[in-house]
């Protein structure tokens, strides 16, 4: 799994790219629990192919983490296998996920 | 129709033992949905054998009977059934209330139309059933 971050001024872009699998979960979750402080985070998903319950478990530290730190962490663009998967352990609730990039900019906007 | 195909049960063959069952499902279905559920099952699954059951090696069927896959997980480690506990997953916790554990156990057997356990001649046998009827490839 590749975490890149795509994005770092007054929101930051972090993208995933490949699967969130027993292999690669532990590390994606601590590489960006370490990108997190106080400004707004939208995850770009379109390349994150397969999310099984270790990515799950991950996605749930994630969330946690960035509860705890008043993070706002938005999911742009998750395919429709991962959506699936969310919806189906009720994590579709917890993580606030969006159609795109764009449409997460405009959201964090509005919340300013 | 994979016959009792044996893998050294580690974390490093996963992948292949992965490819290997998905490459068998999508003879039968091309349903991108079901491919990815089937794909999770497989690897909730292996990696319960592979990091518990103190098993060197785990030997995995699929076969396709009556439009229904059917798997079977068999490991010569201590006796043990994942399905005599159902798992403590609440899906409607929030964020601070949500648990970590049980979500893989909690996604097979959501996944899965039934599944059975077994301990004979030594061995857990996990056989997990799936039917596909209206998924199918012509």
């Amino acid at each position: 799994m590749k975490v890149t971050l795509e994005r770092n001024d007054d929101i930051k872009i972090i993208s995933l790219d490949g699967q969130l699998d027993v292999s690669t979960s532990d590390n994606t979750r601590d590489e960006i629990i370490a990108l997190l402080d106080k400004k707004p985070v939208i995850v770009s998903m379109a390349k994150c192919t397969y999310v099984s319950s270790s990515g799950l478990r991950a996605l749930l530290m994630i969330a946690k983490t960035a509860k705890s730190k008043g993070t706002k962490v938005i999911y742009a663009e998750p395919i429709e296998e991962v959506v699936d998967v969310l919806k189906m352990t009720g994590f579709i609730k917890m993580l606030h996920c969006v159609g795109s990039i764009a449409e997460a900019e405009r959201e964090f906007s509005h919340a300013n | 129709m994979l016959k009792n195909l044996e893998f050294p049960a580690k974390r490093e063959v996963l992948p292949k033992m992965l490819a290997t069952i998905t490459a068998e499902i999508t003879k039968y279905t091309g349903d991108d949905k079901w491919i990815n559920r089937l794909k999770i099952c497989s690897e909730e699954i292996l990696v319960n054998i592979i990091d518990y059951s103190g098993s060197s090696n785990v030997f995995i069927s699929c076969e396709f009977v009556n439009d229904a896959l059917r798997f079977e997980f068999v490991d010569e480690g201590k006796p043990y059934n994942p399905l005599a506990e159902k798992p403590d997953v609440d899906i409607d916790a929030g964020i601070e209330e949500r648990g970590i554990g049980g979500l893989g156990i909690f996604l097979y057997t959501t996944i899965m139309d039934k599944m059975e356990y077994k301990f004979e001649d030594g061995k857990n046998h996990l056989i997990a059933i799936k039917n596909l009827s209206g998924k199918l490839v012509d």
